[in-house]
C-alpha cells in the first residue's frame, strides 16, 4: 500500500493559479482559469516508484518538482519540460537526481517526505526510512539553479544539514514558513523535532513527544511561529518556540456535535491551513466525502493571576459596598455617599494591569473556536487544496479536492461568518467577509411632524365627517400652533398628503387577505450551465451547501487530453443585483411606518379611513372597522356622552346590542352627569349632533315590561335597555332611514335589530342598487333584489349588464325562479351545487344557493362577503334564535382567524379585544391594536393586553425617532380620555402614575407622597423637613436655606387661585454627580447667571466640590 | 423601493457581529481584527460614514450589542479574550477632561481624537465570552454574557453615570439547571428560599457572602463543566462544535426571562431571572423527534440552584446527566444562534434557532396567559404566582434550506420578518403566511451583495424560492 503515492494535490506555492495531481505513476500539472472557468491540463510526467512529491517555490521555474521514490532517489522534475521538448529535447523532464545512497545497499529504501524551503527554494529536506549508515533526514541544497534547467547536474545538489544520529525513520519534514533555517521533522517513535540548520547538525534543537506517528505537517501562512500536524486520528497545534506541549490537540470527536461520527480507527490523510483566513485548518479524514474545516482562535493566555485579580476585584466592590453603608447618614458630606468619587482607585485596575502585562507575553493560547465542513462528495475524497486568493477577507473561499474516481472539482465555500443586523426601521445589515450589505428602504425624506400632516382632504370623500372634523377644530384651536404647516409641506399636495411616498411606493399589504406569495429572485449562483453540461450527475446548486462554481470532471487516465470548459454564454452578461424581496416592502414594520407619518391616529377617524382604504384598496375589513368606529358615534350616542339611560352604549358591536347591555355599575355618578347631559350644560364643545339628540320624551314612551326599572336619579328610564335602544333608534330614524323597517321574519327583538341594523350601516333602498348596478356591481344588486323578493328586477338588471356572464346568470336565475322552490328534484340540487362551487363572483354564490336551497346558512357562510353585508342579511333575515347562534359563532369564527371585521359583531369589548389579539397574533398591526383599544382602554375597561399593545407601538415609535408622534398617540388618547369624562361616561381618573418621587434620606420613607397630606396629618408638618421623621430637608448651597416641599393639594390651591405661583423657583435641583444642589433658582442663576460676568460658571457652588455640575443639569 | 448601500473593506479580517443603536443611525462593528468600528448614518443621502474605530480587545471580537438610548451611547463587546468590555462615547467637543465621568479611562483609543472610552471590562469568564446582550431597558443597565465555561452571566451597573462598576448579578451554569425536574414538595422550595443566595438589586451587606460562595461555586462548575469533554482525547482548548448563544426576552411582562443555549447539547433553556428566587428553567427548547415539545416549568427549586450552593454536583441530578449523553448518542446538534422576536403585541413569544444540522427552527412559546391583577412588574409577586402555570412551547417551522451550518438568526424589530444565514451562502428569510404558517419569504446570495465580485461568478436567473 505504501509504495504508491495515492493521489494528491499540491497547490502552486507561490500561490498561482496553477496545481498538480500526483498519484499512481502520473503527475499532472493542471492550471485553473478563472475567467473561463476551467481546468487546463498542461502536462502529464509519468514517473514510476513515485513515493512523495513537493514543489519548488522557486521563482524562476514554476515547475520544478521533487519526486521521491521507494528506491532511494530523488528525481528533480520540470513538469513543463515534457511541453518544450518538442524544440529543446531535454527528454523526460527530468533536470537533477539526487541519491541517497551510496548505490551498494541492496534494501529500499523509501523516501518518506519532502519540503522545499520557501524562504530558500533550493533547499529541500528530505526525510527516509533509516538505513545503517545513512541519516534519515538531509537537507539537501539543490543548487542554487540559475541559467537554464539544463545547468543543474546530479552533482549540483550538496548535503547541507544532516542528521545521522537519529536512529529512527523520519516520516514527515516540513520547513516552517519564513525561514530557512528550521525545519520539523516527524520521527517514528513518536516525537517531533525540530531542527535548525545553523546549528551543529548533531543536535535536535528540540523535540516533543507525540501521541502517535507524525504522518504530516501543516504551516500557518497567518503565523510563522505556529505549525501543525496530524498523525492517525489526532491533530496537534504546535508554537515553534516552545514544543513541550501542544497549544492544542484534537481529534473528529472534537466535531460530534457538528453531527461527525467519531470512530477510533478514524485515520487523518491530510491537513493544511487556509492562506485566505487566518486560523483556518482543513482536515481530511481517509475514506471520508468531505472536508473538515477548523477555526483556531488566538486568545491571551490563562494566567493563574486572572482568578486573582478577580478575587481583588471582589474585594474592592465589597470595600465599595461597606463604605456605602456607612456613610449613608450623612447630609453634610455628600461625597461619602457616592462611592465612585470617595474611591480613589479604580475597582478594576488590577484586572486592568493583568490584561496590560499579557500582553507583553505573547504566547497566547489557542482556542478550537469553530468547525464546519464542506458538503458531502459522492465520492471519498482524496486529497484536497485550499486555493489561495488575493483578495482581503473574501466572501468565499475555494477548495479544489481530487476524489476518488479522479475528478477534480473546485468549490466555493461560504465559509464567512455571517451575520445579518435588522435596523429599527427595517434596514438588514449582512455582515460577510470584510464588508457590510446594507438593505433597507430609506426614505430619504425629513420626517413629517405630527401637526404638519394636514388631515383634512376632504375631495372626493363623502361621510359623515362633520362630527370629528369639528372635534378636531375645536381641539386645535387650544393649540395655536398645530395648524400652521411649514412651507415644505402641503406644498404639491393636493390631497393633503405628505410627500412621504412616491407613486411607486411600494403596496403595502395587510389583513387576512394579503398573501406574502414568496417571489421570484435573482441569485447569483454558479455557472449552471457549464456544470450541467459538465457532471450532469452532480447535485444541483439550488440548495448545495457550496455552489458549485467550474466543476469539470477530468478522466485520470488521459495523458495529455487537453479539456477546455464551454465558455458560459452569459458571461459578460452581468446584471445589477436586483434586490426584490417581498419580505421588505411588504413588511409590516414598513407599513406601520408609513402610516404613522400619515396620520394615521385616533383624532381624525376620517382621515385614518381614508389611509386605510388607500393602502389597501383591495381588501376592506380594516376600512370598514373605521368606518364602524366613526359611524358607531353618532349612532350609539344621543349627544356628548354615549350614555343613553345610564347605559353605555359606546362601541358596541352587534352582538352586545343584540344581547343587551347592562346597566353600568356607577348609578349615582352616571345619574348625575345622565341628567347633566340631558340638560345640555356639558363641558365638552357642542357637537353637530346636538340640536337632534335629546331623545327624552321619544324614550319615555315606551315602557318597559321586562325591566324593573331602578331609577335612582331624574331619569325615570334609567337603566332601561329598550327604552335606551328606542331613543336610539328614532334618532337614527330621523336621519337615515325612512319610515319604519320591517324584518323579513317575524323578531321578538324589533329594537335590537334597527340598532344594529343602522350600526352596521348597510343601507338597501333603490338608490344602492342604482349605484351598484352603475358601479358594475350587477351580482351585487341582483343578490339584494331577490333577497327582498323583487326576483323580476334581479333577472332586469342581470340581463341590462354588457357582461355576457351576468346576461347567462340572469337566464339561470330565470329559469330558477320559475321552477320554483317546490318542484326542484334531486338532478337540479346537485348541478347548482357543482355551479356553486364554480362561480367566482361570491354574490352569485350566495344567489344560487339560495334560490336553489332557499337556505339561508350557506348564504351566511359566505367569506368572501364583507362582514356588513352579511350582518345585514343576517339581521334582516335570519329568526331570532338562528341569529344569536349566528353572532356568536361569527365572533368566535373571527377570534379563531384573527378578522378584524369581528369587531362590528362584537364591539370594543373583552370580547373584542381577543378578535384584536389574535388580529395582532396573525398581522403584528400593534399599530391598530393599540389605537382601537384606546378608544375604551383605560377609560371603559383595564386590559393588559391594551397596555401591552400601547407599550410596543411606544417602543417602536420611540425607535423610529418619531417621539412627537408618540406623544401625539398620547394627547390623542388622553384626549379620548378627557371627552369621555366629560361626557360623564368615565369615572376621572388617575391614570399616569406618579413618576417622580422624593426620598428623605433618613428614614427612607417618600417625602412628596400624597398620601401624608391628607387632612389632619398636613397641619404640624414644615414644608422644609420631612413629614415622617421631621428631619430638616437638605440645604440650598447658596442662599443655605432648607429647600422645601409644597405639598401637592397646597400647590393645587395655589394654583386654583393665582396663574402664576407655581413656578420653576421654588422647585430644587441636584448634581446626580455630586449631590449639590438647592432651589432651581439660585442654581440656575449660579451656572447661567444673568449676564454680569462674561463666562458662567461651570463648577459646584459648594466650597472644595469641583465636580462639573453644569454638564450634570 | 429598496435601495442597498455598501460598505466595502469595513475590516481588515472577516467581520463577526453588528448591531445597530436604538434608532438605527449608528451601526457598530466588529470583526477578528479586534476593532470596533462605528458608522454613522447620513440621513439624506443613506451613506454610511466612519465615526471612529478603536482596538477593542486582545482577541477576536464575537459579539457585539447596543444598549439602548436612557442610558446614554453604550456598547459592550464579548471576544475570545474572556472579557466582555462596556465603551461610552464621549463627548469632546468641550475641552480635556471637562466631564468628569470621563476622567477614568480614555486611553484605550489609537490617540486623543477617539470619542469611545472604555468604561469597565469584566474578566469573570473562564473561557471565551460568545456572546453579550443588554437587558431590555425595563430592568436598568445589565447585561447577560456566556462564555464557554458554560456560565451565564448577569452584570448590572451600579452606577450609572461613570459606567465602570458592574456587579456580577448572576451566575449560572446551564447545564446545570434541570431541563425540566418533577415537583418537590413545597417545604424544600421555602427551605430553598430562605437561604440568601441572591444578590441582584440590593447594594447591601449580604453580597459579600454570595460573591465569595458564587466564586467557589464557579471553580467547581468550572471543573464539571469540562468534565465531558476530558472524554475526549487531547488538549488546549477545545470548543468547536458548541454552540453559545442567548437571547433576552424583549418583554417587561414576564421578568427577566433569557433563551440560553449553552455548549454541544443542542437544547435551548429560558431562564428566568427574579430577585427573590433562584434562577429557574422555564423551559427547554429541544428538537427531537417529534414536532411539538413541551415542558413544565422546573418548581423546583431544591434541584435547580446547581450554581449557588456547594452541593451543586449533587443537586445537578437527572437533568445533567441527560445532556451528558451526547457522547454516547451523538444526535444532538449543537445550536449556534438563538433570537428572541420582539413580542409586538402579540400574545406569545417567537424565538428562532439556528443549529448546525442546517435547520432554523421557530418556536412558539406562550407564556401563561395574562390575568388582570399582574400588570407589568410592579408587582413581582404577582406574576412570579402566575408562573405557576405553565409555558409552553412548540416548533411551528422547522426548515431545513441551508442544508448546512445556520450561522445566525435574526428577527426584524417587529418579529414579523427572520433573517437567517448560513455556510450556502445565503441569508434566507422567513415570513409568516395568513394562514399562521412560517415560510421561505426569499433569500439573499452574499455574492449578489457584492457587485465587485472578480468575473468567475455570473448572475445567473434562478428560481429563487423553492
Amino acid at each position: 500500500m505504501s509504495s504508491k503515492v495515492e493521489k494528491q494535490l499540491i497547490w502552486h506555492p507561490r500561490q498561482e493559479n496553477r496545481f498538480i495531481v500526483g498519484g499512481g505513476s502520473q503527475i499532472n500539472l493542471y492550471e485553473w482559469a478563472p475567467d473561463v472557468p476551467e481546468f487546463r491540463l498542461l502536462t502529464s510526467s509519468e514517473v514510476l516508484n513515485m513515493k512523495c512529491f513537493a514543489w519548488s517555490s522557486d521563482p524562476h521555474y514554476d515547475d520544478l518538482v521533487a519526486i521521491g521514490m521507494n528506491s532511494g532517489k530523488i528525481d528533480l522534475v520540470r513538469l513543463e519540460a515534457t511541453k518544450v521538448a518538442k524544440n529543446l529535447s531535454i527528454g523526460s523532464g527530468v533536470v537533477g537526481h539526487i541519491s541517497t545512497r551510496n548505490g551498494s545497499s541492496s534494501k529500499a529504501c523509501n523516501i518518506n517526505a519532502l519540503s522545499f524551503s520557501t524562504a530558500n527554494p533550493s533547499l529541500l529536506a528530505v526525510g527516509s526510512d533509516k538505513v545503517r549508515g545513512d541519516a534519515s533526514f538531509v537537507v539537501w541544497d539543490v543548487g542554487s539553479i540559475s541559467g537554464t534547467a539544463s545547468n543543474t547536474k546530479l552533482g549540483s545538489a550538496s548535503i547541507v544539514y544532516q542528521h545521522s544520529k537519529l536512529g529512527d525513520v523520519v516520516t514527515s519534514v516540513s520547513f516552517l514558513p519564513d525561514t530557512p533555517d528550521i525545519v520539523a521533522a516527524g520521527v517514528a517513535g513518536s516525537s517531533i523535532r525540530l531542527f535548525d540548520l545553523r546549528t551543529s547538525s548533531e543536535d535536535a534543537r528540540s523535540a516533543a513527544q507525540v501521541q502517535s506517528k507524525v504522518d504530516g505537517f501543516a504551516v500557518d501562512p497567518f503565523n510563522p511561529s505556529r505549525f501543525s500536524s496530524y498523525g492517525e486520528g489526532t491533530v496537534s497545534v504546535w508554537d515553534s518556540r516552545s514544543l513541550s506541549q501542544p497549544l492544542l490537540a484534537f481529534t473528529s470527536k472534537d466535531a460530534s456535535a457538528d453531527g461527525a461520527r467519531f470512530y477510533p480507527s478514524d485515520v487523518f490523510s491530510s491537513i493544511e491551513f487556509s492562506t485566505v483566513r487566518s486560523g483556518v485548518l482543513a482536515t481530511l479524514l481517509r475514506d471520508t466525502n468531505h472536508v473538515r474545516l477548523w477555526n483556531l482562535k488566538n486568545a491571551p493566555p490563562m494566567t493563574e493571576s486572572a482568578f486573582e485579580s478577580n478575587e481583588r476585584y471582589h474585594e474592592a466592590t465589597r470595600e465599595t459596598s461597606r463604605t456605602r453603608k456607612i456613610s449613608r447618614m450623612s447630609w453634610t458630606t455628600p461625597a461619602n455617599i457616592l462611592p465612585w468619587a470617595a474611591q480613589t482607585e479604580h475597582p478594576i485596575s488590577p484586572a486592568m494591569s493583568e490584561r496590560t502585562s499579557s500582553n507583553s507575553n505573547n504566547t497566547g493560547s489557542v482556542v478550537l473556536a469553530n468547525t464546519y465542513k464542506t458538503k458531502s462528495y459522492n465520492r471519498s475524497i482524496m486529497s484536497f487544496a485550499l486555493v489561495p486568493s488575493q483578495q482581503k477577507a473574501p466572501l468565499t473561499s475555494k477548495i479544489v479536492l481530487v476524489k476518488q474516481d479522479g475528478d477534480i472539482e473546485m468549490h466555493s465555500m461560504f465559509d464567512a461568518p455571517k451575520h445579518t443586523a435588522w435596523s429599527p426601521r427595517g434596514d438588514l445589515a449582512i455582515g460577510v467577509g470584510g464588508q457590510y450589505t446594507l438593505v433597507g428602504i430609506h426614505d430619504t425624506q425629513p420626517v413629517v411632524e405630527p401637526w404638519e400632516i394636514d388631515m383634512n382632504d376632504q375631495n372626493g370623500h363623502s361621510g359623515r365627517d362633520d362630527k370629528s372634523l369639528d372635534r378636531r377644530s375645536a381641539g386645535k384651536t387650544s393649540k395655536p400652533h398645530s395648524r400652521a404647516p411649514s412651507p415644505g409641506f402641503g406644498r404639491g399636495d393636493k390631497d393633503g398628503f405628505p410627500a412621504l411616498i412616491s407613486s411607486n411606493a411600494p403596496r403595502t399589504k395587510l389583513g387576512p387577505s394579503s398573501s406574502p406569495v414568496p417571489e421570484k429572485l435573482q441569485v447569483a449562483g454558479g455557472l449552471s450551465s457549464a456544470k450541467d453540461q459538465l457532471t450532469p450527475e452532480s447535485p444541483s446548486t439550488g440548495n448545495s451547501p457550496t455552489s458549485i462554481l467550474p466543476t469539470q470532471r477530468i478522466p485520470s487516465s488521459s495523458k495529455s487530453q487537453k479539456i477546455v470548459a464551454h465558455a458560459n454564454a452569459t458571461r459578460g452578461r452581468r446584471r445589477v443585483p436586483h434586490w426584490n424581496i417581498p419580505a421588505f416592502d411588504t413588511d409590516v414594520t414598513l407599513t406601520m411606518r408609513t402610516r404613522v407619518l400619515q396620520g394615521y391616529g385616533m383624532s381624525n377617524v376620517p382621515h385614518s379611513i381614508r389611509l386605510v382604504e388607500k393602502s389597501d384598496a383591495d381588501h376592506s375589513a380594516l376600512s370598514d372597522v373605521w368606518k364602524w368606529i366613526n359611524h358607531s358615534r353618532s349612532v350609539l350616542s344621543l349627544g356628548p356622552g354615549s350614555r343613553v339611560h345610564g347605559i353605555d352604549f359606546a362601541y358596541q358591536g352587534v352582538l352586545g346590542i343584540w344581547e343587551g347591555l347592562e346597566t353600568s355599575r356607577t348609578p349615582e355618578f352616571t345619574g348625575q352627569l345622565d341628567s347633566l347631559d340631558l340638560a345640555g350644560t356639558s363641558g365638552s364643545p357642542p357637537l353637530s349632533q346636538g340640536e337632534l339628540s335629546p331623545g327624552l320624551d321619544l324614550s319615555s314612551t315606551v315602557a318597559s315590561p321586562f325591566f324593573s326599572t331602578r331609577s335612582s336619579s331624574a331619569d325615570a328610564q334609567h337603566g332601561n335597555y329598550i327604552a335606551a335602544l328606542n331613543a336610539l333608534n328614532s334618532q337614527s330614524e330621523a336621519q337615515t332611514i325612512k319610515g319604519m323597517w320591517k324584518p323579513a321574519v317575524h323578531s321578538a327583538k324589533l329594537p335590537h335589530r334597527k340598532l344594529a341594523l343602522a350600526l352596521v350601516n348597510f343601507k338597501i333602498g333603490d338608490e344602492e342598487i342604482a349605484r351598484w348596478e352603475k358601479e358594475g356591481k350587477q351580482a351585487q344588486a341582483a343578490c339584494w333584489l331577490l333577497f327582498t323578493n323583487q326576483g323580476a328586477r334581479a333577472i332586469d338588471i342581470l340581463m341590462r349588464s354588457k357582461s355576457e356572464a351576468h346576461q347567462m346568470m340572469s337566464g339561470t336565475l330565470a329559469v330558477l325562479l320559475q321552477s320554483g322552490s317546490s318542484s326542484k328534484n334531486h338532478e337540479m340540487q346537485s348541478y347548482c351545487e357543482k355551479l356553486v362551487n364554480r362561480l367566482q363572483d361570491p354574490h352569485f354564490r350566495i344567489l344560487v344557493s339560495y334560490v336553489v336551497f332557499n337556505d339561508w346558512s350557506d348564504v351566511m357562510e359566505e367569506q368572501a362577503l364583507p362582514m356588513r353585508e352579511r350582518l345585514a342579511i343576517a339581521l334582516r333575515f335570519l329568526d331570532d334564535k338562528t341569529l344569536t347562534s349566528y353572532l356568536k359563532r361569527l365572533a368566535e369564527d373571527c377570534r379563531k382567524h384573527g378578522n378584524i371585521e369581528g369587531l362590528l359583531v362584537t364591539g370594543l369589548t373583552p370580547r373584542g379585544l381577543d378578535i384584536l389579539q389574535s388580529y395582532v397574533d396573525m398581522t403584528s398591526d400593534v399599530q391598530t391594536a393599540a389605537m382601537l383599544s384606546s378608544f375604551v382602554c383605560p377609560g371603559r375597561s383595564h386590559d393588559i393586553r391594551a397596555e401591552r399593545w400601547i407599550d410596543s407601538y411606544h417602543d417602536l415609535l420611540d425607535g423610529w425617532k418619531l417621539f412627537h408622534h408618540r406623544c401625539q398617540f398620547d394627547i390623542d388618547r388622553g384626549k379620548l380620555l378627557q371627552d369621555d369624562i366629560n361626557a360623564g361616561d368615565v369615572l376621572p381618573m388617575e391614570w399616569v402614575k406618579k413618576q417622580f418621587l422624593i426620598k428623605c434620606n433618613f428614614c427612607s420613607k417618600i417625602v412628596n407622597s400624597r398620601r401624608i397630606h391628607e387632612p389632619g396629618t398636613t397641619q404640624r408638618r414644615r414644608a422644609t423637613s420631612c413629614p415622617w421623621c421631621g428631619r430638616a430637608l437638605p440645604r440650598c448651597s447658596v442662599c443655605l436655606m432648607s429647600v422645601g416641599i409644597i405639598p401637592d393639594s397646597s400647590r393645587e390651591n395655589d394654583q386654583l387661585h393665582t396663574s402664576f405661583r407655581d413656578t420653576l423657583d421654588d422647585a430644587f435641583v441636584f448634581c446626580q454627580a455630586c449631590r449639590h444642589g438647592g432651589h432651581a433658582a439660585h442654581i440656575i442663576e449660579w451656572f447661567f447667571g444673568d449676564g454680569d460676568e462674561s463666562r458662567p460658571r461651570r463648577t459646584c457652588p459648594v466650597a472644595d466640590c469641583d465636580c462639573f455640575c453644569d454638564q450634570e443639569y | 423601493m429598496i435601495q442597498t448601500a455598501l460598505i466595502r473593506n469595513a475590516h481588515q479580517d472577516l467581520v463577526a457581529d453588528a448591531a445597530y443603536d436604538m434608532y438605527g443611525l449608528y451601526l457598530a462593528t466588529c470583526g477578528l481584527d479586534q476593532r470596533i468600528k462605528v458608522w454613522s448614518l447620513e440621513e439624506s443621502s443613506g451613506t454610511w460614514n466612519l465615526e471612529d474605530e478603536w482596538k477593542a480587545h486582545d482577541a477576536a471580537i464575537s459579539k457585539i450589542d447596543w444598549a439602548h438610548a436612557e442610558f446614554g451611547q453604550i456598547i459592550a463587546t464579548s471576544s475570545f479574550d474572556r472579557t466582555v468590555r462596556i465603551w461610552e462615547q464621549v463627548q469632546f467637543t468641550q475641552e480635556a477632561n471637562g466631564n468628569g465621568g470621563a476622567s477614568s479611562s480614555t486611553s484605550s483609543g489609537p490617540n486623543a481624537t477617539c470619542r469611545w472610552a472604555e468604561r469597565a471590562v469584566l474578566t469573570e469568564a473562564k473561557g471565551s465570552v460568545r456572546a453579550v446582550q443588554f437587558a431590555p431597558h425595563h430592568f436598568g443597565l445589565k447585561l447577560a454574557s456566556i462564555s464557554t465555561d458554560n456560565l451565564l452571566r448577569i452584570y448590572e451597573c451600579l452606577e450609572q453615570p461613570s459606567l465602570t462598576s458592574w456587579q456580577l448579578a448572576d451566575e449560572v451554569d446551564v447545564l446545570a439547571l434541570p431541563t425540566s425536574a418533577p415537583r418537590t414538595s413545597s417545604l424544600s422550595q421555602s427551605i430553598a428560599t430562605t437561604t440568601p443566595t441572591q444578590t441582584s438589586l440590593t447594594l447591601d451587606g449580604t453580597s459579600t457572602t454570595s460573591l465569595t460562595a458564587s466564586l467557589l461555586a464557579a471553580q467547581q462548575q468550572q471543573q464539571q463543566s469540562q468534565a465531558p469533554q476530558q472524554n475526549r482525547p487531547g488538549a488546549g482548548v477545545r470548543e468547536a462544535d458548541g454552540g453559545w448563544c442567548i437571547a433576552w426576552c424583549k418583554d417587561r411582562y414576564w421578568g427577566e426571562v433569557i433563551a440560553v443555549g449553552s455548549g454541544t447539547s443542542g437544547v435551548i433553556r429560558i431562564i428566568q431571572f427574579s430577585p427573590h428566587r433562584r434562577p429557574q428553567t422555564l423551559l427547554a427548547l429541544e428538537a427531537t423527534g417529534s414536532n411539538s415539545f413541551s415542558s413544565g416549568i422546573s418548581n423546583s427549586l431544591g434541584r435547580s440552584g446547581g450554581s449557588r450552593s456547594g452541593a451543586a454536583g449533587l443537586a445537578g441530578g437527572s437533568g445533567f446527566a441527560s445532556s451528558k449523553d451526547d457522547d454516547e448518542h451523538n444526535t444532538a446538534y449543537s445550536v449556534t444562534s438563538v433570537a428572541w422576536a420582539p413580542s409586538c403585541g402579540r400574545s406569545f413569544h417567537l424565538i428562532a434557532t439556528g443549529s448546525r444540522d442546517g435547520k432554523v427552527r421557530i418556536w412558539k412559546v406562550k407564556p401563561p396567559p395574562p390575568s388582570a391583577n399582574s400588570s407589568g412588574f410592579d408587582d413581582q409577586d404577582a406574576s412570579m404566582d402566575t408562573l405557576e402555570e405553565r409555558w409552553n412551547a412548540s416548533l411551528v417551522g422547522e426548515f431545513d434550506d441551508h442544508k448546512t451550518h445556520v450561522g445566525r438568526v435574526e428577527w426584524n424589530i417587529t418579529g414579523t420578518v427572520l433573517a437567517s444565514s448560513g455556510n450556502d451562502g445565503r441569508v434566507r428569510l422567513w415570513k409568516q403566511t395568513v394562514g399562521g404558517i412560517w415560510r421561505s419569504a426569499g433569500h439573499v446570495s452574499v455574492e449578489q451583495a457584492d457587485p465587485s465580485l472578480p468575473g468567475d461568478v455570473d448572475m445567473a436567473e434562478n428560481t429563487g424560492v423553492e
